[in-house]
């Protein structure tokens, strides 16, 4: 087998099994066939993405003419496999294989139809997924960027019993939509620029061509399809009311493949932003924002989907931040662990969840006594995110904070980050697996079984040891990667300590610090008020700061979001009052129209 | 005022005549006629044109339009039966439960 | 004689269902729509195998390739709908059936010529021989009193819009004196005549009610919601395109030199079609009702097209209006097999219709997405081709305008599509099942959805080939 069948396997694998599943009925209302065909070609199409791996020395572009206009190729379909998409298959197959095998598990007690749909499209969008990371041109990445879209809203809108989800899916796909407008639109400019699609040839043509007049206008204009997909600031209100969907459905599209679309995108098309100064800040400062802005807002949450939603959101404006600043790898390399561990924490996320029957983390605690693997798994993903060392999160942050060192704002919301990130985790962790537990359901939870385990102890190994392949990594993308122990290094992981240390503080068993501190010290602190200052700080500009955040992002940037559609409902309304069905007001509207085209036509024009 | 300026005005002011008469009867015969008046006042257009430019290319032109008007207004006042029959009433106000 | 075999052969099809009808015992006319439907694929392929290009009666008629792909389009569309239309028409009006097929094969007819019409007089006869049979088709549920409302309104706003269109012409002839198209381009230029200003633009209002460009639009939503869902299919598709075909061969060829004076005008129409329709859609209940306020939308991507005044806008409309007819007359179809089965045109009736019957549910959800635009159906392509088209051509803010509404019209396109699939069906909702022709209907329009959305090469190249002969 050639290395360009096996290249053409891994999207193609997946789009037979959603065939087979989706089209032949027998196999579709049997859940367990559906997910057995469906898992064989997510692993067999893993095992190609694996194999090509191990030649990654060789590089190569399939290209077939798409779309001829006017006597050129407008739009060509392929395969790419280099150093960039090599990483992303690996990454993708394996977190949607784990998915798949979990959700066997997490879905066992619904019914066999519905879970075949499930398996239906799941096969779907890893196909949609594969063959976005494989498109060598801007036009294949944006049919497959809508193709992921629309899969993903069939899987968030999965419990159609729950009016919410419906109404999540709804948006997350109509907000998408709306920054992929920005995306098409800049297909249209990119075509005029570079009369090319494909990205090779753009690249070629920027640096051998005549230089563009507004090299800002194409980058800015793919940075909205960026934005939306990839839940930045002001287009990530969908994200959070997505977690309606399956926690399954979460862990692969919210953590590691839809949200990561975005920054691949940036990532293959980074060559655009390097060559404008301007959109490179602008999305430097737009991805620390986010990372910051979502980070305040995981603090507050009382649902632990949606702290991961936020931290998700947060995590992908570091990787934003980190590539708008010039070092693609850093953001690359952050993507890729992130994969990891995020959906790590939401398959075990979703394992408690499981258990209790709640997302709510005031009805769980002390969950740890009953499920001691999936505490386990949630501690070390919850360490590696907070980037503690030598967990794989510490290696990528390390280069993110490396990469902002030159731009002092960026690095002060990267290093705010830094602390809200393990505290809002550490809160997280505290408050579902230890203390008491606080509802019924919380009193006996049953630990899950091995197929939901299972999965998750191979991404947890691979949480603890992806840093190791930080070296092999910069092989593939070719690209020289430092990484030395800097000041900013060490303040970060002392203010990642620093946030577990304050998630303790406040959330750990014994209620506050107060308690554990000797009596003497205690009243000394006390007499010196550094305490009350101490409490005060937290409880009352901190917590009040991000509270009113979060408010703003509800009420505010979500409102907005409401209130468009909103408007157009009233508009569709107040046009339709003028459609009377009387005939005559039909022929009236006839001549005014008559009138105002003569006229517009005679004068106007 | 020429001959030809005069027929134009003349067309003009039937086409108007036939405007007002189409918005204002609520009598679906009416309506009919007032169609009816429009589409005549094209012909006289076309016959006075065809004076100016000579050749039988307007004439032509005039005698198929009386043809369709004709064939027209037959398939309309077939529908005006069919509301007869339906409604029980040929006020075209009648007719408006599709709406919105 | 050559030329005019396509025409020829479709007005021989007439006749034949017409005297056929006549000798037939009234319960095995359901083999005249067998009739009509394969007698014009036969015709369809016909103008596959021969070449029949070059023009007749002194160059008033022409069949060149822009005519051909109409032709194609027409025949494609009244094959589907007489195969749609087969199992309704036996059950509603077993004994009428004949007239039915006669007359949307005569307004077939109608439409073919004008395709070819190069001569006013004979746009006009050829208009009308379109528009006629239209009126009665509307009102051919005769119990029904919505069905007669709608063709009321349809043919007061028709024959209104005819007169004027009349008016229209009468004017541009009196001001070029001649009747032959390629006579009036090659004079317009040096004509200073208001009247020739006046003509062009009454006559372009007349043409707008045709295509349901907004305000000429307000018969259409109506007129499907009262129809007989069989038709509206062919009602949505085929009179528009026969518009579009007047359209391009008027106002980019015999009137081209004025095209100051119109193109404002025909812009203003263009902006107003799109943000209307798109608008109204958004809150409609009514499944005709959408796709009719949808539909008026999609006339103003196709008006983008001719907006862009080259041989690209016009072969991404052609590209365009193929699209569109598998899209929509699919729809309709679909429209037809649940309205069937519940009785009712709400949406309420698709909810959970992938449970009572997978394939349609499935059918559907890729006509809306073709609909919407989204990436692997034709839709998206025609969509895509339509703006490349017109950011060539310079028209950028109409690409924005034209894009940013695309969203709108997924949120209404998606709506459906998530009752599809998302919701529970209605309490004792059946499983529905479908008959054969109707299922035939539904594959032959699925798959060219999809076979166009995935590989759209052949269509792309015809389409800009046909414009090309036509427009430098």
């Amino acid at each position: 087998m050639n290395l360009h069948s096996l290249a053409l396997a891994i999207p193609l694998l997946p789009l037979a099994a959603a065939a087979i599943v989706g089209l032949v009925r027998p196999i579709g209302r049997r859940g367990g066939l559906a997910a057995t065909i469906s898992i064989a070609a997510a692993a067999a199409s893993l095992g190609c993405a694996l194999l090509l791996l191990s030649h990654t020395a060789e590089r190569f572009v399939l290209k077939l003419p798409w779309l001829p206009v006017g006597g050129r190729t407008l739009a060509e379909v392929g395969l790419r496999f280099d150093g960039i998409s090599a990483p992303m298959l690996v990454v993708v197959g394996t977190v949607a294989l784990m998915v798949q095998i979990y959700s066997v598990g997490y879905l066992s007690d619904e019914a066999s139809g519905p879970r075949g749909r499930y398996f239906t499209w799941q096969s779907l969008f890893l196909f949609a997924m594969q063959g976005f990371v494989l498109s060598p041109n801007l036009l294949q990445l944006f049919s497959f960027y809508e193709l992921i879209g629309l899969c993903s809203y069939l899987l968030i809108g999965y419990y159609w019993e729950k009016p919410s989800a419906g109404r999540a899916a709804v948006k997350a796909f109509w907000i998408t939509k709306l920054g992929d407008v920005g995306f098409l639109i800049g297909l249209l400019v990119c075509w005029t620029q570079y009369k090319s699609f494909d990205l090779a040839a753009i690249e070629h043509a920027m640096t051998a061509g005549p230089a563009q007049a507004n090299t800002w206008l194409l980058p800015a204009l793919l940075f909205c399809g960026v934005a939306s997909k990839s839940a930045q600031f002001p287009l990530h209100v969908w994200l959070p009311d997505a977690m309606e969907g399956p926690t399954p459905v979460s862990a692969l599209l919210h953590a590691a493949t839809m949200v990561a679309a975005g920054v691949y995108l940036l990532v293959s098309t980074s060559f655009l932003f390097a060559a404008s100064p301007v959109m490179g800040e602008v999305v430097m400062y737009v991805g620390a924002f986010t990372a910051v802005f979502a980070a305040l807002q995981g603090c507050v949450q009382n649902d632990i989907k949606r702290v991961l939603a936020y931290s998700t959101c947060s995590q992908l404006g570091l990787m934003v931040a980190a590539i708008g600043a010039g070092s693609v790898a850093a953001g690359y390399f952050h993507l890729v662990t992130h994969a990891f561990f995020k959906s790590l924490l939401f398959l075990a996320a979703g394992s408690a969840i499981h258990a209790v029957h709640t997302n709510d983390l005031r009805e769980m605690g002390g969950l740890g006594r009953g499920m001691r693997w999936t505490g386990v798994f949630f501690g070390v993903g919850m360490l590696a995110l907070a980037g503690i060392p030598p967990l794989s999160g510490f290696f990528s942050k390390e280069l993110i904070l490396a990469s902002l060192e030159e731009h002092p704002v960026a690095l002060v919301l990267g290093l705010a980050t830094t602390i809200m990130t393990p505290y809002y985790m550490g809160r997280a962790f505290l408050l579902a697996f230890s203390g008491k537990p606080r509802s019924a359901a919380a009193e006996h939870p049953h630990e899950s079984g091995w197929l939901m385990r299972g999965p998750m102890l191979l991404l947890c190994s691979l949480a603890l040891i992806m840093g190791v392949f930080l070296w092999s990594f910069a092989d593939t993308i070719h690209e020289p990667v430092h990484l030395e122990v800097t000041s900013i290094g060490l303040l970060g992981i002392a203010l990642a300590l620093a946030g577990l240390g304050l998630a303790w503080v406040f959330h750990g068993p014994r209620k506050t610090v107060i308690d554990a501190l000797p009596k003497s010290l205690l009243e000394a602190a006390r007499s010196s008020g550094v305490d009350a200052l101490y409490v005060f700080g937290w409880r009352h500009v901190v917590f009040v700061f991000a509270a009113t955040v979060s408010f703003f992002d509800r009420y505010i940037v979500d409102g907005l979001m409401n209130l468009i559609g909103w408007a157009g409902d009233r508009a569709g309304d107040a046009l339709r009052r003028v459609q009377t069905g009387r005939a005559q007001d039909y022929v009236l509207a006839l001549f005014l129209g008559l009138l105002a085209l003569v006229a517009w036509g005679v004068w106007g024009g | 005022m020429n001959e030809i300026q005069f027929c134009l005005l003349l067309a003009v002011a039937l086409f108007s005549i036939g405007i007002y008469g189409l918005l204002t009867r609520r009598n679906a015969i009416g309506i009919l006629l007032s169609i009816e008046l429009m589409a005549n006042a094209v012909n006289i257009n076309l016959v006075a044109f065809s004076r100016v430019h000579g050749g039988a290319a307007g004439q032509v032109f005039a005698l198929f339009a009386i043809a369709l008007t004709v064939a027209e207004v037959a398939i309309g006042l077939g529908l005006v039966i069919l509301m007869a029959r339906t409604r029980k009433s040929i006020n075209v106000d009648e007719a408006r439960d599709l709406h919105g | 004689m050559q030329p005019l075999l396509i025409d020829l052969s479709i007005a021989a099809l007439a006749l034949l269902v017409f005297v056929a009808d006549l000798l037939m015992p009234s319960e095995e006319k359901r083999g005249l729509g067998h009739l009509a439907s394969a007698g014009l694929v036969l015709i369809l392929l016909l103008t596959f195998v021969l070449d029949m290009q070059g023009d007749a009666f002194g160059g008033a008629y022409v069949l060149d390739p822009l005519a051909l792909w109409f032709k194609r389009v027409f025949l494609l569309a009244g094959a589907l709908a007489a195969l749609i239309a087969l199992d309704p028409a036996e059950q509603a009006f077993a004994r009428r059936q004949g007239e039915y097929y006669l007359l949307l094969l005569l307004s077939l007819l109608g439409m073919s010529i004008l395709s070819s019409a190069r001569e006013l007089l004979l746009i006009v006869v050829s208009f009308e021989l379109m528009s006629l049979p239209l009126y009665v088709l509307t009102a051919f549920t005769k119990s029904s009193k919505l069905s007669g409302e709608g063709a009321l309104k349809f043919y007061l706003v028709g024959a209104t819009s005819l007169a004027i269109t009349l008016f229209g012409l009468s004017l541009v002839f009196g001001a070029t004196g001649t009747t032959m198209l390629p006579e009036i381009a090659a004079n317009a230029g040096a004509i200073r005549s208001p009247l020739l200003v006046l003509g062009v633009l009454t006559t372009l209002a007349g043409l707008a009610f045709k295509i349901g460009a907004v305000p000429f639009h307000m018969w259409v939503p109506d007129t499907y919601e009262g129809a007989a869902t069989p038709f509206v299919g062919f009602l949505a598709v085929a009179p528009k395109a026969a518009g579009f075909a007047l359209l391009v061969r008027l106002y980019l060829v015999a009137f081209a030199p004025l095209s100051v004076r119109f193109q404002p005008a025909l812009l203003a129409l263009c902006v107003l079609t799109l943000v209307v329709g798109n608008v109204l859609a958004l809150t409609q209940t009514n499944i005709k009702r959408l796709l009719a306020y949808s539909g008026i939308a999609q006339i103003g991507y196709m008006m983008v097209g001719l907006l862009a005044q080259t041989g690209e806008g016009v072969g991404m409309l052609l590209f365009y209006l193929a699209a569109y007819l598998f899209t929509n007359v699919g729809a309709f179809a679909v429209v037809c097999a649940v309205g069937a089965a519940s009785g009712s045109d709400d949406i309420r009736a698709y909810r959970g219709l992938s449970r009572r019957n997978p394939a349609l549910a499935l059918a559907m959800l890729v006509f809306l997405l073709s609909l919407g635009g989204i990436p692997f159906v034709a839709g998206f392509w025609a969509k895509m081709g339509i703006f490349i088209a017109a950011w060539h051509a310079g028209l950028h803010w109409l690409v924005l305008l034209g894009a940013g509404l695309a969203v709108v019209g997924v949120y209404y396109y998606l709506r459906i599509a998530r009752s599809l699939y998302l919701d529970d069906p209605e309490e004792g909702a059946q499983p529905i099942t479908i008959g054969a022709p109707l299922r035939l209907a539904l594959i032959v329009c699925g798959t060219a959805v999809v076979l166009i959305g995935i590989w759209p090469r052949p269509w792309f190249d015809t389409a800009l080939d046909a414009a090309k002969s036509f427009l430098h």
